[in-house]
């Protein structure tokens, strides 16, 4: 059985809806990357598999419960949603940022933190590498480290299934690079399925089993990324010619831009042997 | 666990202080007496029980009550709107209440209902009613958006204040009693204000403490908060509620006691960190300290006259603050 089916989603804010008829699916362990131009809807997609934009129709089906007749609290349980890095207006700590995945475990209040809260918190900053940074202030982390605690907030609150929208913004190459192999290992390791919005084609291709193209809010291509990667389909979702070269650490085909005739761009000039190479 | 959970030295000087205010409370005043004297009077009756049962531990009593209130309604509030520039006086209670003390004060009304006056009353509805309709006015517009709900009660505070000062222009010889209402004073203050005051408190601060884990949440922004599991929208109304109630109760009691609500909460949350669990309790025990102190000065500094104590809160708590944000960037930087 699929762990997450979703059929003619449609979702907005304001009664405008963003995105229209989305309809697919996800099996256990799966790895999804929701790509797209910006304004296609790939961060409303993400929110309203959560019920977080004002309205949504279609349903989302979770071990075949419909997600949509659930509580706040019971789909907190069965799917966590990891947002842009933001500047907090109240600076809590890395320990307590992360404590914060429990709320949706924590049953009865005034029996406060059990054992088994303290060990998932533990192993969640164990996990994304933050378990040293415990005491300081998010706002005393740089981006990077300050979205693996975001994830290890997601990572706490145990769920199948993590949401994360453009986990890779704001990050220099190095951390985006870093975010990927945490959640490739989160992937395989603990069998988390994991759906990312993502802008950055290059970067996500090599990790995710499949990729969905979103235009103007509808569904334009899906498919493993050796079949969606191609200059049809980036044409067709970014209106924009490309070319493909395979990677040569992954094999995979990777999107290489086009500089147009007439443009100053810098060159290495064919010529002498002894310019560019040392 | 990091070093500020383990700070004791806040809690501790927090009771030596709030003990320090009540015995001076009780101790400094027009009339003098020795702490002899002053035992006799409270516990075995002597010469001066009636000024110490009946006048000075009311008062202490009630100043701290209020300041404890205005702090908590602060704390909720600035919690609320994700501001730490927030005060119990954002959506126009304080407005709100002034308008309906000058308007008894205009139509002439002077009735009395369990004690307390016409002013009063009218004060308490008025600012329940404006908050009410900033409320509904807003969620019609524009639902769950806190910025419009501050908005509205920016405009509609504005208004209420014009409409005030209408009045008071229209009518000098109401200039004394309005004082009162827009500076605030425990001059008048005795035990039914506090049993007004303490219940309603006291039950707030339960319930706050209850939710604080669901504030956390709301702090982070309310997707993120629903995203982790707290029904957003229910929390968010009870804790407006609980906040508006909190400040027009407090200022029907006592008029309108500026900085108390704005600077406590802040002052607290930069010593011992934004976890509401805490932050709600510390800001409700720091700022009736912090207003016993400031009535102490109030009915000292000039006695036999009496000053506003709005102005001893903003004159004393302004400094400490500016202090306090500048201490707090060095620590940062």
């Amino acid at each position: 059985m699929k762990l997450l089916e979703v059929k003619n989603l449609e979702a907005g804010y304001n009664h405008l809806p963003v995105i229209h008829d989305i309809s697919f699916d996800l099996e256990q362990g799966e790895f999804l990357a929701v790509c797209g131009p910006n304004g296609s809807g790939k961060s409303t997609l993400v929110k309203a598999l959560q019920r977080l934009t004002p309205f949504t129709r279609g349903t989302v089906k979770l071990e075949g419960r419909n997600v949509f007749r659930l509580k706040t609290k019971e789909i907190a349980a069965l799917l966590a949603y990891v947002p842009q890095v933001s500047d907090q207006v109240f600076d809590f700590t890395v320990e307590e940022t992360v404590a914060m995945g429990r709320y949706v475990h924590q049953g009865h209040k005034l029996a406060g933190q059990l054992d088994k809260d303290r060990s998932e918190i533990e192993e969640a900053m164990r996990l994304t590498g933050v378990a040293a940074l415990r005491q300081k202030n998010l706002s005393q982390l740089s981006g990077g480290e300050r979205q693996r605690v975001l994830i290890a907030r997601a990572l706490a609150q145990e769920t199948p299934v993590l949401l994360l929208d453009e986990p890779s913004s704001h990050l220099d190459i190095n951390f985006q690079l870093q975010i990927y192999h945490l959640l490739q290992d989160l992937q395989i390791e603990k069998k988390k399925t994991i759906l990312v919005a993502e802008h950055n084609l290059n970067l996500c291709i090599p990790y995710c089993h499949r990729l969905l193209f979103l235009k103007q809010g509808r569904i334009e291509a899906a498919g493993p990324p050796a079949e969606v990667i191609n200059r049809k389909v980036i044409r067709r979702v970014f209106d924009l010619e490309v070319e493909l070269r395979e990677n040569t650490s992954s094999g995979l085909p990777e999107i290489s831009f086009i500089h147009s005739a007439g443009r100053t761009v810098n060159k290495i000039e064919p010529g002498p042997e002894t310019g560019a190479k040392n | 666990m990091s070093p500020r959970h383990r700070n004791w030295f806040f809690p501790v000087s927090l009771i030596l202080l709030t003990l320090a205010g009540f015995l001076l409370s009780v101790k400094l005043g027009a009339v003098r007496m020795t702490w002899q004297e002053i035992r006799a009077g409270l516990f075995s009756g002597g010469q001066f029980k009636d000024i110490l049962i009946h006048l000075r531990l009311p008062r202490a009593i009630l100043a701290y009550l209020v300041g404890a209130a205005l702090a908590l309604s602060g704390a909720i509030l600035q919690g609320y709107f994700r501001n730490p520039l927030a005060d119990p006086f954002i959506l126009g209670v304080s407005s709100g209440a002034s308008l309906g003390a000058v308007l008894s004060l205009e139509i002439g009304l002077t009735w009395t209902v369990f004690g307390f006056s016409s002013q009063s009353w009218l004060a308490l509805l008025t600012s329940l009613l404006l908050v009410g309709s900033v409320y509904l006015i807003s969620e019609n517009q524009s639902p769950g958006r806190s910025e419009s709900l501050l908005l509205t009660g920016i405009a509609a505070g504005a208004m209420a204040s014009a409409l005030t000062s209408f009045f008071l222009f229209r009518r000098a010889d109401a200039y004394e009693q309005a004082v009162f209402w827009l500076l605030g004073s425990f001059s008048l203050s005795g035990w039914k204000e506090v049993w007004l005051l303490l219940p309603y408190f006291l039950l707030t601060l339960i319930i706050s403490q209850y939710f604080a884990p669901e504030m956390n949440l709301l702090a982070l922004g309310d997707e993120v908060a629903q995203s982790l599991g707290c029904p957003v929208k229910t929390i968010r109304r009870l804790f407006l509620f609980l906040a508006t109630l909190l400040a027009s109760f407090s200022v029907a009691v006592a008029g309108i006691i500026g900085f108390v609500g704005l600077i406590v909460p802040h002052s607290v949350r930069l010593l011992i960190g934004p976890d509401h669990r805490r932050l709600f309790l510390f800001s409700a025990l720091t700022g009736g300290m912090m207003l016993v102190f400031c009535d102490l000065l109030a009915r000292t500094v000039f006695s036999p006259s009496e000053i506003p104590i709005g102005v001893i809160t903003a004159a004393l708590g302004a400094p400490f603050f500016i202090y306090l944000l500048n201490r707090h960037q060095r620590g940062r930087s």
